[in-house]
């Protein structure tokens, strides 16, 4: 019994050295630059297979020609602790050309290239997100908070317009001819905030990227829109137009639908093959679930 | 049967020894837990700065300012009350010019004609020389590991302030001689102007000394262009006022002293 009682002692007595020796110079070892300690500390809870839904507000922030405003929601599943799977929808409803664009238009009669002036209304893209770094903050000296920095990549479709007509146009106002579908790429990187087990909060910035290139808007090609401003000009409605073509959605017959076709031909009588690189800033906020 | 080995004082005193001994132990390992239970370890920070002072310099770059380049630098110097606040002062200088939109539209300016009269380009201020009073607020401390070996402390912060900047503009389309001939010289003006500024940034740091600073500002100062001009006549228009905003993404080094 003393044996067990002093193996006992001896047990614990040892258990209780590391923290001596941590206080105490280490005696005998080489060099400490040379000695790491890691220390490796178990996460609370894990994000691997869950599935989180975040909803953000986005704005473009390298407006130029153009200005977008808008929201996105996202549905991901965790495949691993730092890769998921993720599928995105964006809507702007703000989606026209900048004060710039239309002082050009006004003040100096200039416009930019249909590319530069490209708007996208929308998009939807699949893709994948790596979280390589992990971290923590805290809030005033308080809360503790766990953190996460990502980068994240997809493909998917963009849903794009051209602005016909300036907002100062007396008689149209501002008017947009429908450009369709675009394929499109999207590069992210972003900070996603912890504030507990199931909620973060999502800081991100993303590269939409897609082809500015243009042959059509509203489903007529350029010899089409000279046709409509001609016809429309003098009160009549064009003829031997394009498949797909639709001449009311460049507004009421006359004036109107002759001003935005004017805006059309303007616009595709230079395309370009320009890629555009449209990057937003979102900010949002997600459940893990 | 009691073995006469067993002895309740030794027992005793051996038990007390043993609990006194992993009392050390527990204390010396004191592990502090976060809210969501786990251990953590940025309650104390690595880097404090309260008391201090900081010396900083960064670069500085126009992000928002279509018809004009501005890229500079900004130099300060600022004080640490407290862990979460610093109070400073700081000199910012830029090389502005017009950009290459602004002069392709000066180069593809129609004739100068008397009618329709023209307005002139607003947002073409060059924001050249400032000095400001600055104060960062700064509530948010943290770590985070690069490829798991490599420890990146930061601090996350907000910035405002006020003070007073040289603009410099230059007209893109107002021409500062009379007639109808081709513009040679174009409407130019300076003056000085209380500017207030806004922004948040991040402050990484390397050591207890040296940090990088990265930080996305907003100067905010009223500016005006003239509307209704005859384009043969400079003197003609009449001002209107906005507010001007430059946004500028800064980044550089600090030293906390």
């Amino acid at each position: 019994m003393r044996f067990a009682i002093l193996a006992s002692f001896f047990s614990l007595a040892t258990a209780a050295r590391p923290a001596a020796a941590q206080q105490a110079p280490a005696v005998g070892l080489p060099d400490p630059d040379v000695m790491h300690i890691h220390v490796l500390e178990k996460r609370p809870f894990t994000e691997a297979g869950r599935w989180e839904l975040s909803f953000f507000g986005a704005t473009q922030v390298n407006p130029k020609f153009t200005v977008h405003a808008g929201f996105s929601a996202e549905v991901a599943y965790h495949l691993r602790e730092n890769l998921a799977a993720q599928l995105g929808v964006s809507y702007f409803p703000i989606a026209q050309q900048s004060t710039l664009s239309e002082e050009l238009l006004t003040k100096a009669s200039e416009a930019p290239e249909s590319a530069e002036a490209f708007l996208l209304q929308g998009d939807a893209v699949l893709g994948l997100e790596l979280m390589p770094i992990y971290g923590k903050l805290n809030v005033f000296d308080g809360k503790i908070l766990r953190l996460g920095a990502y980068l994240n990549a997809g493909l998917g479709l963009a849903k794009t317009r051209l602005q016909l007509r300036p907002s100062t146009d007396p008689t149209t106002g501002r008017t947009y001819g429908d450009t369709g579908f675009r394929p499109m790429a999207s590069l992210g990187v972003g900070l996603r905030v912890f504030v507990s087990e199931q909620f973060t909060v999502r800081l991100e910035l993303r590269d939409l990227a897609y082809s500015g290139y243009v042959s059509q808007v509203n489903g007529c090609n350029y010899n089409d829109v000279v046709k409509i401003e001609a016809a429309e000009a003098l009160g009549g409605t064009a003829s031997q137009l394009s498949a797909g073509c639709d001449e009311r959605a460049f507004g009421s017959p006359g004036l109107q639908a002759k001003l935005n076709a004017s805006g059309a031909k303007d616009l595709l009588a230079t395309p370009s093959a320009e890629v555009i690189n449209n990057v937003a800033f979102q900010g949002g906020v997600s459940w893990l679930f | 049967m009691r073995s006469r080995f067993f002895r309740p004082d030794l027992t005793a005193a051996a038990a007390a020894a043993m609990l006194a001994l992993c009392a050390f132990a527990a204390r010396a390992e004191e592990v502090i837990y976060g809210p969501d239970g786990a251990p953590t370890v940025v309650q104390h920070k690595l880097y404090t700065t309260t008391g201090r002072w900081e010396v900083g310099a960064n670069f500085d770059l126009a992000l928002n300012t279509a018809l004009v380049d501005q890229l500079g630098g900004v130099v300060g110097i600022a004080y640490h009350p407290a862990e979460w606040l610093d109070l400073g002062v700081e000199g910012l200088f830029n090389h502005a010019a017009l950009s290459n939109l602004a002069l392709n539209v000066r180069a593809d300016l129609r004739a100068r004609t008397r009618t329709p009269p023209k307005d002139e380009f607003a947002n073409d201020n060059q924001m050249r020389l400032g000095g400001f009073a600055v104060a960062r607020f700064a509530p948010i401390y943290g770590k985070f590991n690069l490829a798991s070996e490599v420890k990146v402390h930061f601090q996350a912060y907000l910035l405002g302030g006020g003070g007073a900047a040289s603009v410099h503009r230059e007209s893109v389309n107002l021409c500062a001689d009379a007639g109808t001939a081709t513009c040679q010289n174009f409407q130019q003006s300076d003056a000085t102007r209380g500017v207030g500024l806004i922004g948040g940034g991040f402050r990484f740091y390397f050591n207890q000394r040296f940090s990088l600073r990265t930080e996305v500002r907003g100067y905010f100062f009223s500016s005006s262009y003239k509307s209704q001009n005859d384009l043969t006549l400079p003197t003609s228009g009449t001002p209107t006022s906005y507010l001007a905003a430059i946004a500028t993404f800064d980044a550089g080094l600090s030293v906390l002293f």
